[in-house]
């Protein structure tokens, strides 16, 4: 459903700053795809999602969508079928706007925003029926404002932001990686339980080895700008955390260089 | 103060009101100082004076410039979002093109509107001379109130206030930021126009110069109106920056009588936003020295 084609991103070409940090990948996606990403600082993960999610143009190569080409669309117009969350809590809801008021605009999206009121008296139910999941007692905070909630409680209406609608396909960028261990766990947990539940086409990125192995049915490692680790489902399942790492190593004949793998399992 | 000089206060700070609703649009809802605001104000002004002296009728030459104001605003949004210029710089920009465009209109600097019917003099052969003025403009800044209201919760309204709240956000929700960065500075200078032509027709003439110090007035009504009305939600708000026009109004009025000069008074206002924005960060550290000497005794 999604495919990269010789997918190539520079930044600054022709100065002395000139980075690659895409270099011809290629990558596809079936329904319901459920994909790790791993990878040392810089290897290009977040620039991969950033150039699905159309944040800036590719130099090369191209991306399509259910078969559409939606290279030349904006960011805004591939929102309407990508859902994302970021790694920075604060970046996915408007603080100064209620709870209720965040979920409507998620409600909207794909949609003709117009004159209609932003929220619907009908809305009020499922929006609490659906906050209810996150079993954070959020459903009772409706009409607080969302700067008034903890990083981990924003991560988790960011979440549920993002899959409301069923988007086509869900972008995480190490989500859980600024929330404290017990809330990252909580987080992680949701997003195996919506993504199980909705079946949505995903792609998440995550510095922790253990849940790259344990969530989703593939897992691609990445090393400047290019995929060097394709796993598919059964070999997934045998690996472990050691292997990867001696995968890493055999590959790229150097250790790898994370300031925030996570070893322990 | 006189009753007489109160209520002219008071309805100074209903008919400015209008225009520092515009400036709460752009300054609190976007998020964007738009200093376009000097210009349109004037622009309001020009237009609805140019119309009434060539014989159009008053409605008419109140409503039309808000058209024009809400063009300036267009401009001053893609001179930011399409043309990438800093949203102050777009700001000035606009502002500088506007002078030369209001004087045209004009055709000179200052366009007198005594002898003529203006939407004024109409409302006052309509209900008691006394309060006609007072009661016009009262009305138009309760519909506006609520029309603004309404609108913020609106669709619409929600991603205007989510562009300016956090942009990153909306535009994963699937909303061109642009656009509603355009829209907000079109509604903000429409209505910062409304205002200037209605005090245009409220002190009789139209002046190049009218809309100097607006942008500053403008805060300084919004501030003040947080200050003692509170934001906790939209309608308070709107409500606030209303209370806020008619207190700074006041206040002029007050500094007036105790004997400052009129030319005085822009940097008297500049003084007092100062004080209204600074003071929080006074307060904390107050709070921070109180904490420290608590602890530390
Ligand atoms: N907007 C940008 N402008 C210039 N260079 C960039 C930009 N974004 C990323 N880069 C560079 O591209 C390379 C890949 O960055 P990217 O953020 O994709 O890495 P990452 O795999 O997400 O790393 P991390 O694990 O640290 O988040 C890095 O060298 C980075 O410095
Ligand atoms: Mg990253």
């Amino acid at each position: 459903m999604l495919r990269l084609e010789n997918v190539t991103k520079i930044f600054n070409p022709n100065t002395v700053n000139q980075k690659s940090a895409l270099v011809e990948i290629f990558l596809e996606l079936a329904e319901g795809d459920f994909i790790t990403v791993i990878g040392s600082n810089g290897a290009g993960k977040s620039t991969l999602l950033n150039v699905i999610a159309g944040v800036y143009p590719i130099d090369a190569g191209s991306i399509t969508l259910d078969g559409n080409d939606i290279k030349g669309l904006p960011e805004h117009r591939r929102a309407y079928s990508i859902g994302r969350v970021f790694q920075d809590p604060m970046r996915g809801t408007a603080p100064s706007m209620t709870v209720e008021e965040n979920l409507s605009m998620a409600m909207a999206r794909g949609k003709k925003r117009g004159l209609k009121l932003g929220i619907r008296k009908d809305q009020r139910q499922f929006f609490a029926d659906r906050l209810a999941l996150l079993e954070l007692g959020l459903e009772n905070r409706l009409k607080d404002k969302v700067g008034l909630l903890s990083g981990g409680q924003r991560q988790a209406i960011t979440l549920l932001m993002a899959t409301l609608t069923h988007p086509r396909l869900l972008l995480l960028d190490e989500h859980t990686a600024a929330l404290d261990p017990k809330t990252a766990k909580k987080i992680v947990e949701l997003t195996e339980k919506i993504v199980g539940e909705n079946n949505l086409t995903t792609l998440m990125v995550t510095h922790n080895m253990e849940q790259a192995l344990r969530l989703g049915n593939r897992l691609i490692m990445m090393h400047e700008g290019r995929i060097i680790l394709e796993l598919a489902d059964d070999f997934k399942q045998k690996m472990t955390v050691n292997g990867l790492l001696q995968e890493f190593e055999h590959l790229r004949g150097e250790a790898f260089v994370s300031d925030r793998v996570v070893l322990a399992t | 103060m006189s009753a007489g000089f109160f209520m002219q206060s008071v309805e100074q700070g209903l008919v400015y009101a209008i225009m520092a609703i515009g400036v709460y649009i752009t300054f609190r809802v976007l998020d964007f100082a738009d200093l376009t605001v000097e210009g349109s104000f004037t622009l309001g002004a020009a237009v609805a004076a140019t119309l009434i002296t060539k014989g159009y009728h008053p409605v008419t030459a109140s409503l039309v410039p808000i058209l024009a104001g809400a063009s300036a605003g267009v401009i001053t949004g893609l001179l930011h979002t399409k043309g990438r210029i800093s949203g102050l710089l777009a700001g000035i920009l606009t502002m500088t093109a506007l002078y030369s465009i209001n004087l045209r209109v004009m055709g000179k600097s200052n366009v007198p509107l005594l002898r003529t019917e203006t939407a004024v003099s109409m409302v006052k052969g309509i209900i008691p001379e006394v309060i006609a003025t007072l009661v016009f403009f009262a009305l138009c800044v309760t519909v506006i109130v609520l029309l603004l209201d309404w609108f913020l919760y609106t669709e619409t309204g929600f991603a205007v206030r989510a562009t300016g709240d956090n942009e990153y956000m909306i535009r994963s929700l699937g909303v061109n930021t642009d656009n509603m960065k355009i829209l907000g500075l079109a509604i903000s200078n429409g209505l910062v126009a409304f205002s200037g032509a209605l005090v245009a027709q409220y002190q009789g003439f139209a002046d190049a110069g009218m809309g100097i110090g607006m942008i500053v007035a403008g805060l300084a009504s919004v501030i003040i109106g947080e200050v003692l009305l509170g934001a906790g939600s939209i309608p308070r708000a709107t409500i606030a920056v209303v209370g806020g026009s008619i207190v700074y109004r006041l206040a002029i009025a007050v500094a007036l009588l105790v004997g400052f000069r009129a030319s005085d008074l822009k940097l008297i206002t500049a003084v007092l936003v100062v004080i209204a924005l600074v003071s929080p960060r006074v307060k904390d550290m107050l709070n921070l020295n109180k904490k420290a000497s608590v602890t530390g005794s």
